[in-house]
């Protein structure tokens, strides 16, 4: 049997920036599976002590939140979350303090794929630069090229730039208000990223954040000849793909017909030229 | 001296290890669940609801999450009866419990094909969803009035030996009048209920939360709503009742089955604890032994009303 309700304890909580919080959890079966690009289904709720069932029955926030590995550190069994406090799912969850158990299920989904051979170059916007890190210290540890195009609001908003260079043979970083290697949004960058450059062997891109950004740079990749993989949110039920409230479209390569997919099953990530933009 | 407690219920013909069921539309046809516990506990299994041709559902967001429960507006997604019964049919049955069909229509021809198909599987009972807010036409309009309910069972009953269990909507009027139409008209069973017909509002667009602007919700929110209706209903028919809406724990199992519930399905729990069926089954078999219960058939109807 597989396990899929699993308990970590909270390591540690804290902001990188107002609004932008990062949790340490150590749970060392899941960092151990975790793929780059899955993600976890998460209680907001603080773990109650003891089998009490009424305050099961008062579950609040009611659903869990999907969100994705930021870093995983296998060695010693922690993963990181790095998530923005948008409402009250992840304003619960960026209360939990050291000590805390943290009920998740997962880890959750259809990840990235990583190619055999050439560079990985990451694109991510805003919050999707986050599940990027875990993708670029897993293609490292293959011994493929690494490059991470990653735009934000502003230079006051650019979290976690010293470990982007880290685990990035090259990093290009653009604000949409300047003041960072390039003005404007993470599409327009990666286009003056390759105008620019010139990546070892193939080029894998693997792209996260919001809709039109993915749409540009998957635009791109088609018009340059570069493998694209894109990374979809959609609002989730259960995780798990047994209630079909997170229909994603898709147009599937053989069939050729739009049909919606499970983004916490099939997805999140899909190949770019599946993905319906609209 | 402690006896096992017997959790043994029957619905009619059908016979079910235990009062819990995987509600339909919550827990898909099984495969996603089928290696994270052991299916073959349950007490049955319910298919997310099947139509006579592939439906590809609403579009997103297909979601809202609501105080205590959720709206959804899936719309009926599924990949239509003949795939159904060649392919989600046969690895149901492999999980050694009982199955139940979940069938939806927009005529009365469409449930009666359905039905006369079905009749020719090994399928254990056909549940009638006349319920399904989330499409336009057909099923909940066939559900909310008497007349609706009376003339579609009468209609589909002599197209199957299979027991007919018929799932009514909260939206209506009196759910005494189509419970007592459905009885009338030939059904083994009631499940009750589906979702309430409501919606959510994202104030700073102006729009519903919903692509499909309304939704069905479900989740301890409605659980109160739920137990009412079992508890009109057991008092109104004689054939059984499969109750549902909100049950998150054995305890609230229970109350469904004093309410006048033979067996209970388990829904929107099963989305935030995969494991929701397994706890609620192990509480209620403590719970049974606890009290020294024989058996658990015990429990429905025996509410002490004021
Ligand atoms: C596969 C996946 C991975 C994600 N990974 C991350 C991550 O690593 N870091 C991060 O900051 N965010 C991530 N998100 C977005 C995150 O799930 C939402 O920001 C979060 O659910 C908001 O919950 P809330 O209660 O704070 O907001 P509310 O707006 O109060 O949430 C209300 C409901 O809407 C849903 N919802 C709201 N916004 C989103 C959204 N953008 N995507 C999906 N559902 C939403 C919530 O889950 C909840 O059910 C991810 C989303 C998906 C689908
Ligand atoms: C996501 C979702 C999908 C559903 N799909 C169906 C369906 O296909 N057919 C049906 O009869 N009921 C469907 N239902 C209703 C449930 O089976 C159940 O009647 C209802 O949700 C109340 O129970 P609960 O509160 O335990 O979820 C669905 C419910 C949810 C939440
Ligand atoms: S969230 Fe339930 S199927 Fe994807």
């Amino acid at each position: 049997m597989r396990t899929l309700v699993r308990t970590g304890l909270v390591r540690s909580v804290g902001f990188m920036a107002p609004g932008q919080a990062r949790m340490v959890v150590e749970e060392p079966a899941t960092a151990s599976a975790a793929q780059p690009g899955q993600f976890l289904e998460i209680d907001c709720t603080p773990a109650a002590d003891g089998e009490c069932a009424r305050s099961a029955s008062l579950r609040a926030p009611f659903l869990r939140r999907p969100i994705s590995f930021c870093n995983v550190d296998r060695v010693a069994g922690t993963f990181t979350l790095a998530f923005r406090v948008s409402g009250a799912g992840t304003d619960a969850l960026s209360r939990f303090r050291t000590g805390d158990r943290l009920s998740f299920l997962g880890p959750l989904g259809h990840g990235f794929t990583l190619p055999a051979t050439g560079t990985c170059l990451a694109v991510g916007g805003g919050i999707g630069v986050y599940p990027l890190l875990h993708l670029l210290r897993a293609a490292r540890e293959r011994g493929l090229g690494t490059a991470a195009v990653c735009g934000y609001r502003s230079p006051e908003e650019a979290f976690l730039l010293d470990e982007f260079r880290e685990v990035s043979d090259r990093t290009f970083f653009a604000s949409d208000s300047g003041g960072l290697d390039f003005t404007g949004h993470a599409g327009a960058a990666l286009e003056a990223f390759l105008a620019s450059q010139t990546p070892a062997g193939p080029v894998t891109v693997l792209t996260c954040g919001p809709f039109p950004m993915m749409r540009a740079v998957a635009g791109l990749c088609a018009r340059q000849g570069h493998a694209c993989q894109v990374s979809l949110e959609e609002r989730m039920g259960c995780g798990t793909g047994i209630c079909l409230v997170c229909a994603c479209k898709v147009r599937s390569l053989e069939r050729g017909e739009p049909e919606y997919r499970r983004c916490c099953t099939e997805g999140p990530v899909f190949d770019a030229r599946e993905v319906v933009w609209e | 001296m402690s006896t096992t407690p017997d959790l043994t219920v029957r619905i009619g013909a059908v016979v079910l290890k235990n009062p819990v069921i995987a509600a339909s539309g919550t827990f898909g046809f099984g495969r996603e669940m089928a290696d994270v516990f052991d299916l073959s506990q349950l007490g049955g299994i319910c298919s997310k609801g099947v139509t006579p041709e592939p439906r590809v559902g609403n579009p997103p967001p297909r979601v809202a999450e609501t105080a205590s429960g959720m709206l959804n507006s899936v719309g009926l997604q599924n990949p239509g009866l003949e795939r159904f019964v060649s392919e989600e049919l046969p690895f149901m049955k492999s999980l050694g419990t009982v199955v139940i069909a979940n069938i939806a229509g927009n005529t009365v021809e469409d449930y009666q094909a359905m039905c006369r198909r079905l009749d020719a599987t090994d399928v254990d009972a056909i549940e009638l969803n006349l319920s399904c807010p989330n499409v336009k036409e057909g099923c909940m309009a066939f559900g909310s009035t008497p007349t609706g309910v009376a003339g579609l069972v009468r209609a589909v009953r002599p197209m199957t030996r299979k027991p007919l269990w018929v799932k009514l909507t909260p939206n209506t009027g009196d759910i005494r009048e189509t419970s007592i139409a459905a009885e009338a008209s030939g059904a083994d069973a009631v499940s009750l209920v589906n979702t309430l017909l409501g919606m959510a509002i994202d104030i700073r667009t102006r729009r519903p939360v919903l692509r499909n602007n309304t939704g069905g919700l479900s989740g301890p929110a409605i659980k109160p709503v739920a137990l009412r209706m079992v508890h009109e209903a057991y008092q109104a028919v004689g054939i059984p009742i499969v109750g549902m809406g909100g049950i998150l724990t054995g305890e609230d199992a229970i109350e469904f089955l004093l309410a006048g519930a033979t067996a209970v399905q388990v829904g929107t729990a099963n989305l935030v604890n995969p494991l929701a069926c397994q706890d609620i089954m192990d509480a209620m078999f403590r719970y049974a032994k606890e009290i020294g219960l024989e058996r658990i058939a015990d429990l429905t109807g025996a509410l002490r009303i004021w």
